[in-house]
């Protein structure tokens, strides 16, 4: 347990240490207050100055905030571990008690963790909608799997920080996702399936409407999982 | 304390054996050390010794227990330096040394003894990144001592350090030596080597040549000959005697009682000289 808590000690020590990276964490404490001011103030204004009801559109808002906390994490964590490849930290963690498994472990499940905690509180705290525990527990498993999804890709796609940089900026299209699954007629908006967030935020907005969720759930399962493993394989054959 | 039969070991995706059958056994105590040229199997040999690659073929038994079924706990007894120096370069050399032993169970050494020890102590609240090369080497020593470990793994130990430095870590082997603790050096500079090492294997393309003491080798490969640099009429000349009964050879008593003498040397080889004769390729 020792081993467990010095590492996340020590990766408290680490991003205190690197602006990018504190910002980074600033990230969805920024996004939660202000989507929770400043859209009820934007729905207003755009209700009385243009006719236009943003409240129509919540359920959409609210998935594209939800989908960006893993995002977030995701790279944190990826950065952190770049990091660490880099400095061929992974491979010496292999060779001491902790091991490359009690590595990951920390690495994947704590940040998964967070995104659980995450999640939720916007859900609460943002306030745009209520959200049924139905939905909650389906749409779960889905943020809980991107965290370490992107983690992992960053740290088995990209050779530096400055590629993981644009990696980054590239991932923004996951969150414009959710608008062609909100958008895009069926079965056009599968062009897009290839993306997890397509499959995550379908399942909240078909659950909304009842019916069909056992088919996005399922796919959108099976798309997260193969995604998580291909990038393990690809981690794997980067830090060897 | 370890026991290498027929080692062979084949990455994954790869047509050929990497390792093409080793044996040998490294004594409790003993400083053992991997020679040869890079891409010739030292690595791999490691990688299967600290049990980082596990799906070898053959044995390789460790204090008894066969090394691809050890668990963690085999690492609370080893202790690792890989050739490149890992740490947080964000962290002070303290830092990184506290934190890194937070990972062991059992007894640890104190970061600032051990910094002491390499010379380092005025440097523990330097952050890594502003280290030298050397120093970052010294310090790549401290943290694999970290854990008092009974088996300590280095890979080119002696990189980047001054003659200095060098022999400091090398009288550091020699102490841990002293305290029974068993020392595998991979390295291909063959002075380090030939100083500390009791026993050295040749490794080339996958397998090993020769195995023995550095002594020994020099001496049965060498010649057994005294070669004698003296002056005379204000030209630097050279003889050469058999070591054979060398106290009763009367030119080479002649000599020493009469000329000049500038330098005197018994021909042994030296291991880089070995190397070349056995495996035919160089060590660079």
């Amino acid at each position: 347990m020792r081993r467990y808590s010095s590492l996340l000690l020590a990766d408290v020590k680490n991003i205190r240490r690197d602006p990018m990276l504190i910002l980074a964490t600033m990230g969805p404490v920024v996004m939660a207050v202000v989507f929770r001011f400043v859209v009820p103030i934007l729905s207003d204004w755009l209700e009385q100055s243009m006719h236009f009801r943003l409240s129509d559109y919540y359920e959409l808002i609210l998935v594209i905030i939800l989908q960006l906390v893993p995002l977030m994490l995701g790279m944190i964590v990826g950065y952190v571990m770049l990091d660490e490849r880099d400095e061929q930290l992974i491979q010496l963690f292999a060779v001491t008690p902790l091991r490359k498994s009690g590595y990951l472990w920390i690495r994947l499940i704590v940040p998964m963790v967070i995104t659980l905690f995450f999640t939720v509180f916007l859900i609460y705290f943002v306030d745009l909608m209520p959200v049924d525990w139905r939905t909650l527990l389906l749409f779960l498993p889905f943020q809980l799997l991107l965290t370490p999804i992107f983690a992992l890709l960053l740290v088995g796609f990209a050779a530096n920080k400055v590629e993981g940089l644009a990696f980054t900026k590239g991932a923004g299209i996951l969150v414009l996702v959710p608008l062609i699954a909100y958008f895009v007629k069926w079965p056009w908006q599968l062009m897009v399936g290839i993306f997890p967030t397509y499959w995550s935020s379908k399942v909240f907005f078909v659950e909304g409407q009842g019916g069909g969720t056992w088919f996005f759930w399922g796919m959108g399962i099976l798309v997260h999982l193969v995604l998580f493993w291909y990038c393990y394989v690809k981690f794997e054959e980067r830090v060897d | 304390m370890i026991q290498v039969r027929d080692l062979v070991y084949r990455y994954p995706g790869n047509n050929v054996n990497t390792l093409k059958g080793l044996n040998f056994s490294i004594k409790k105590g003993e400083i053992f050390g991997f020679l040869g040229p890079s891409g010739a199997g030292k690595s791999t040999t490691q990688k299967i010794l600290i049990g980082i690659l596990k799906n070898y073929q053959g044995n390789v038994i460790v204090q008894g227990t066969e090394l691809n079924t050890v668990r963690s706990d085999y690492y609370e007894k080893i202790g690792i330096a890989f050739e490149f120096p890992n740490f947080y370069s964000r962290f002070t050399a303290l830092e990184n040394l506290s934190f890194f032993r937070s990972l062991y169970a059992y007894d640890t050494e104190e970061p600032q003894e051990l910094l002491k020890r390499v010379g380092l102590e005025n440097h523990g609240n330097t952050k890594v990144a502003s280290l030298s090369k050397g120093m970052k080497t010294r310090l790549n020593l401290c943290r694999s001592l970290l854990n008092r470990p009974e088996i300590l793994f280095l890979d080119e130990p002696t990189s980047g350090l001054d003659p200095t430095n060098s022999r400091m870590v090398k009288d550091i082997l020699l102490e841990k030596k002293d305290q029974g603790k068993t020392i595998i050096i991979t390295t291909h500079h063959m002075n380090v080597a030939e100083e500390i090492c009791d026993r050295v294997a040749f490794i080339v393309d996958g397998q090993i040549c020769l195995i023995d003491s550095p002594r020994e080798l020099k001496l049965r490969q060498g010649k057994k000959s005294l070669k004698v640099e003296y002056k005379e009429e204000y030209m630097v000349k050279t003889a050469e005697f058999p070591l054979k009964k060398i106290g009763e050879n009367r030119d080479f008593l002649e000599l020493i009682q009469k000329k000049k003498i500038e330098t005197m040397h018994t021909q042994e080889t030296t291991l880089e000289q070995i190397f070349i004769n056995v495996t035919g390729r160089s060590l660079s």
